[in-house]
C-alpha cells in the first residue's frame, strides 16, 4: 500500500516517467497515448516549423528584396551576396526582425487569451476584448495622441485604460448583482466597451483635424510600422505570463466549459480561475493595442480553427492555437505591407481575411450558432 | 451523511424547512415531490452550489459547509440534469475532469486519475464511448457518463439531479439498476425524482416533500400507498403489483 502511495504521488509530482507509472500500476499505460495527444503534438511541430519558415521569408520579402545568401552573410561571410553586410544587418535587425517579432507574441497571446475566453464563457463566438479591454486601451492610446504625450506614455495609457475598463466592467457585473455571473459580465462588458467607443468619439471631435485626428485613426486601425525592439520587450512580459498563466490553468478551463455549478461541484474554484484568466487576458489585450493598435478577428478566428483541427481540450488546443496565432498575425503583416505601394492598415487585413476563413469554418463545423 | 435542520431556498425564498435526515452507505434514497417542491434546491444546497439558509450537514462526522469547494468535491459528487455542451470534449475527457478539481490549481490529471477514470466508464458500461464527442451522445448516454464521472470523483456519497427525466425507459430501468448496483456496492445515493415507481423499484428509502416540509425516511414498499400519493401530488392513484414471471411489479397511476 505504502509503496503504491509513494508511486501515486511520484506520478502526481511527474518526477516519474509514464511508463514507469504504469508499471507501478500493473495497468494499461496512461491513456495520453491516443491519437488526439499524437494529432496535437504533430499539429503543434508543423506549426512550430511554419512560424520558423514564416519568419524567415518575412525577413527576405520587403519594399527592398533580400535573398537567403544575404541573410546568411550575417552569420558567416558569403560570397556572391548581392547586398552590403552593413544594409543588410539594418534592415533586418532594426526595421524587419522587431515587427516580425511583435507580430509573433500578439498573435499568440491574442489567440491564447481568446480561447480561454471562449471556455469561461462557454461560447465560441467570445473574443479576448470582450470585456471592453480594447476600447479602453483604444480610449487611453487616443487621450495619449490628443495631448501630444511621448510615445511611452501613449503606451503606458492605452495599457491603464486596457485594464481600467475591465476593472470597471466587473465593479459594474457586481453592483448589479444576480445569478450567472458570466453572462452578466459579458453584458457589463458591452455597457463598458461603448462608454470607452463614446469616450474615443469625443476625443475624436475635439481632435485637431489636420494632424491629431488622422494619427488617431490610424493607430486605432492597428499598424505594426513604427515597430520597435523596445515595443518587443513591452509586449513579451504580459503575453508570456498570460500564456502561461492560460496554460497552467488548462484543466481547470476545461471543467469550467462544461459548466460553471459543474466545475464547482467537482471541487474547481471557480471564481479564482476565472479571475486569473481575466488577468491574463486583460493584460495581453491591453499591452497589444497599447503596441499595435486594435487588431480584430485574431483572438476570435484562431481558437476555431485551432478547435477544429485538435479539438477543444485546452491542454491541445492552447499551445496550437498560440502557434497558429503567431503565424496567422506574421502573415497578415506581410500582407498588409507587401500587398500595395503604400503599406495598410492590418486590421483591414485581419479582418477581410477573417470574416470569408471564420464562415468556411461555421459552415464545416456544421454547428453554426448554436449554443 | 447527517442532514439537521436544513433549510434552503433561492435568493430570499426558502423552499424547504427543517430537513433532517440521514443516508447511509449502501442506501438508495429517494426524493419525491411535485415540481418546484423544492427537491432540486435541496440537492443543490448539499452540492455546494446554494448557500444553506439554516442548519447542519456532517458527512463522516466532517461538516460539509464549512469545508472547502476541494473537501466537499471529495466528500460529494453531484449528478447534474444532462444538458449539451458548447464545446465537443471527448467523453473520457469529461469523466477525468471529475477529478481535476481535487489537484492543486495548476495541475491537471495525474497518471491515476486518468485510470480511475478509465475504471469509472467500464463500471457504466460505457468504456468503447472513451473517444467519442460527449455533445454527440444520446441523453440515455451522456447520463452514463456523468454518473461514470460522480464515481471517478470518488466521494462515497452521490447526488442526482432528476437522474431518470428525459429518458426513454431502457435508459430509465438501466441507469436506475446502475444506481441501486452501486448502492450494493457501498456507496450513499440521494436523488430525487418524478415517479413513484422509481422509488418503489430502486429505492431502499423514500421521502416526500410538500409544502416545503420533508417527510421522515420510510421503506418505500410500505409508506408508498394511494393516500401518501394523494397528499403529495393531490391526485388520487392507484397503487398496485403487476405479476409477470412468478415476480411482483409495483406500479403507480394516477386516476382522474
Amino acid at each position: 500500500m505504502l509503496t503504491e502511495q509513494l508511486a501515486e504521488s511520484e506520478c502526481t509530482t511527474g518526477r516519474r516517467s509514464r511508463r514507469s507509472c504504469a508499471v507501478a500500476f500493473q495497468q494499461q499505460p496512461c491513456v495520453d497515448k491516443s491519437a488526439r495527444v499524437r494529432t496535437g503534438r504533430i499539429a503543434c511541430v508543423v506549426l512550430a516549423v511554419g512560424c520558423v519558415i514564416t519568419v524567415v521569408l518575412s525577413v527576405c520579402s520587403g519594399a527592398y528584396p533580400l535573398s537567403i545568401r544575404d541573410i546568411l552573410q550575417l552569420f558567416t561571410p558569403m560570397e556572391g551576396a548581392d547586398t552590403p553586410v552593413e544594409t543588410v544587418r539594418t534592415l533586418i535587425v532594426d526595421v524587419r526582425m522587431p515587427r516580425i517579432m511583435a507580430a509573433l507574441f500578439m498573435g499568440a497571446g491574442l489567440s491564447a487569451a481568446g480561447a480561454s475566453y471562449q471556455g469561461i464563457f462557454r461560447n465560441s463566438l467570445v473574443s479576448p476584448d470582450i470585456l471592453g479591454a480594447s476600447s479602453g486601451a483604444g480610449f487611453g492610446a487616443a487621450l495619449g495622441l490628443l495631448i501630444g504625450a511621448h510615445f511611452l506614455v501613449i503606451q503606458t495609457l492605452a495599457f491603464c485604460f486596457g485594464i481600467i475598463a475591465v476593472l470597471l466592467t466587473c465593479v459594474l457585473g457586481r453592483a448589479v448583482g444576480g445569478s450567472h455571473s458570466s453572462l452578466r459580465l459579458v453584458l457589463t462588458g458591452m455597457v463598458t466597451g461603448s462608454i470607452f467607443v463614446a469616450g474615443i468619439s469625443i476625443i475624436k471631435t475635439v481632435a485637431d483635424p489636420a494632424d491629431t485626428l488622422p494619427s488617431i485613426t490610424f493607430w486605432l486601425m492597428g499598424s505594426l510600422a513604427g515597430v520597435k525592439w523596445a515595443d518587443v520587450w513591452v509586449l513579451l512580459p504580459p503575453v508570456c505570463i498570460g500564456g502561461g498563466l492560460m496554460y497552467a490553468l488548462r484543466w481547470k478551463l476545461n471543467a469550467m466549459s462544461l459548466s460553471d455549478e459543474e466545475a464547482r461541484t467537482m471541487g474547481v474554484d471557480v471564481a479564482r480561475v476565472r479571475m486569473l484568466t481575466l488577468v491574463g487576458a486583460t493584460l495581453i489585450s491591453s499591452v497589444v493595442v497599447a503596441v499595435g493598435g486594435l487588431v480584430g478577428w485574431v483572438g476570435l478566428l484562431v481558437p476555431h480553427m485551432a478547435r477544429f483541427i485538435v479539438g477543444p481540450n485546452n491542454r491541445e488546443l492552447l499551445p496550437v492555437s498560440m502557434l497558429m496565432g503567431a503565424c496567422y498575425l506574421v502573415i497578415a503583416d506581410d500582407l498588409a505591407r507587401l500587398l500595395f505601394r503604400t503599406e495598410f492598415p492590418l486590421s483591414v487585413v485581419t479582418c477581410a481575411c477573417g470574416a470569408p476563413v471564420f464562415l468556411i469554418l461555421l459552415r464545416r463545423s456544421g454547428r453554426g450558432w448554436a449554443q | 451523511m447527517q442532514i439537521d435542520n436544513l433549510s434552503c431556498g433561492y435568493g430570499a425564498r426558502t423552499v424547504i424547512h427543517k430537513a433532517s435526515f440521514s443516508v447511509a452507505l449502501g442506501q438508495v434514497h429517494c426524493i419525491l415531490g411535485p415540481n418546484g417542491s423544492g427537491k432540486t434546491a435541496l440537492l443543490k444546497t448539499l452540492a455546494g452550489l446554494l448557500p444553506p439558509r439554516a442548519g447542519n450537514c456532517t458527512v463522516n462526522g466532517r461538516n460539509l459547509f464549512a469545508s472547502s469547494a476541494r473537501e466537499k468535491a471529495e466528500m460529494i459528487s453531484f449528478v447534474p440534469q444532462s444538458h449539451a455542451p458548447v464545446f465537443p470534449f471527448a467523453v473520457l475527457d469529461v469523466v477525468v475532469m471529475g477529478l481535476v478539481g481535487r489537484r492543486s490549481i495548476w495541475s491537471g490529471p495525474s497518471c491515476s486519475d486518468w485510470t480511475a477514470a478509465e475504471q469509472a466508464l467500464d463500471k457504466t458500461g460505457m468504456t468503447s464511448f472513451a473517444m467519442r464527442p460527449y455533445s454527440g451522445l444520446s441523453g440515455g448516454e451522456r447520463q452514463m457518463v456523468l454518473i461514470a464521472r460522480a464515481l471517478a470523483q470518488g466521494s462515497s456519497f452521490i447526488l442526482l439531479d432528476e437522474p431518470a427525466s428525459s429518458l426513454d425507459f431502457a435508459n430509465q430501468t438501466k441507469s436506475l439498476r446502475l444506481l441501486r448496483d452501486l448502492a450494493d456496492a457501498g456507496h450513499g445515493i440521494l436523488m430525487s425524482s418524478h415517479n413513484p415507481e422509481h422509488a418503489l423499484r430502486y429505492a431502499t428509502h423514500v421521502q416526500t416533500v410538500h409544502n416545503g416540509r420533508i417527510t421522515t425516511v420510510e421503506n418505500p414498499a410500505t409508506a408508498l400507498d394511494s393516500e401518501m400519493l394523494e397528499r403529495v401530488y393531490g391526485l388520487r392513484f392507484m397503487v398496485s403489483n403487476v405479476c409477470s414471471g412468478g415476480q411482483d411489479y409495483p406500479v403507480c397511476i394516477p386516476i382522474g
